[in-house]
């Protein structure tokens, strides 16, 4: 479900918009998203808020804007230290970009069921290397 | 009867809690209920028969009256209480 490419460990971020714009990094370099999907995100917060923080400290970033996305795909950045999204603490942001609205439904099902671990974000937060992430994400 | 799950885009959060929907029914023991998930910009109030959302978006649905309204979106227990009550109240 996550490819170790996708990972990043430990950022620094100053503020949420920061932390999104760094979030988008990896699905960025590696051409699977336009540089405008990220200003579509802010958009999608502007009108909406911040309603994809799924868990304490766990954000899903994401818009609905498919043709902004070359790739389906879910990058994983933890934060060095937490970051104030709007009134919610956020450290791990699980960043979205799909295609179309089932291209991402299979890796969202997996995830939904790793997120009902135990103490997940935590685990997440203290990883110091992406392919710790990706052995907590891959666990059954 | 028929149950939607609501977030901003109706991709990812909603789906979300569509998955958390499904299971808690299971353990309910409930067999005849459709489970969806669209966004608020897509819903509309005949869509279904109860709609689950979060806090941060359920004001942005004044017309809606069969709500579920959840502090925090992936928990299974939350989901339960609130949704039995409904069920129960059908």
């Amino acid at each position: 479900m996550i490819e170790e490419k996708l990972v990043q460990v430990k950022v620094e971020a100053d503020c949420w918009q920061d932390a999104i714009r760094v979030s988008c990094g990896k699905l960025l370099e590696l051409d699977m998203i336009t540089s405008s999907y990220i200003e579509s995100i802010f958009a999608n917060i502007e009108r909406y808020g911040m309603y994809f923080i799924l868990l304490d400290k766990l954000a899903l970033p994401h818009s609905s804007t498919f043709e902004e996305v070359r790739e389906t795909g879910l990058a994983i950045t933890t934060l060095k230290n937490p970051i104030d999204m709007k009134g919610k603490q956020v450290q791990v942001l699980m960043t979205l970009a799909s295609t179309s609205h089932t291209s991402h439904l299979g890796m969202l099902q997996e995830l939904s069921e790793v997120l009902q671990r135990d103490n997940i974000v935590n685990k997440l937060i203290q990883c110091n290397a992406s392919e710790e992430i990706v052995k907590i994400m891959e666990e059954r | 009867m028929k149950i939607m799950a609501l977030c901003g885009s109706g991709l990812g959060s909603s789906f979300m809690v569509e998955l958390n929907i499904k299971n808690v029914l299971k353990d309910l023991g409930v067999t005849d209920a459709e489970v969806g998930h669209t966004s608020v910009a897509q819903a509309n109030p005949d869509q279904a028969d109860l709609f689950v959302i979060g806090v941060d978006l359920a004001q942005s649905l004044p017309a809606y009256n069969i709500l579920v309204v959840l502090n925090n979106l992936m928990d299974k227990f939350e989901l339960k209480e609130k949704l039995s009550l409904h069920l129960k109240g059908e």
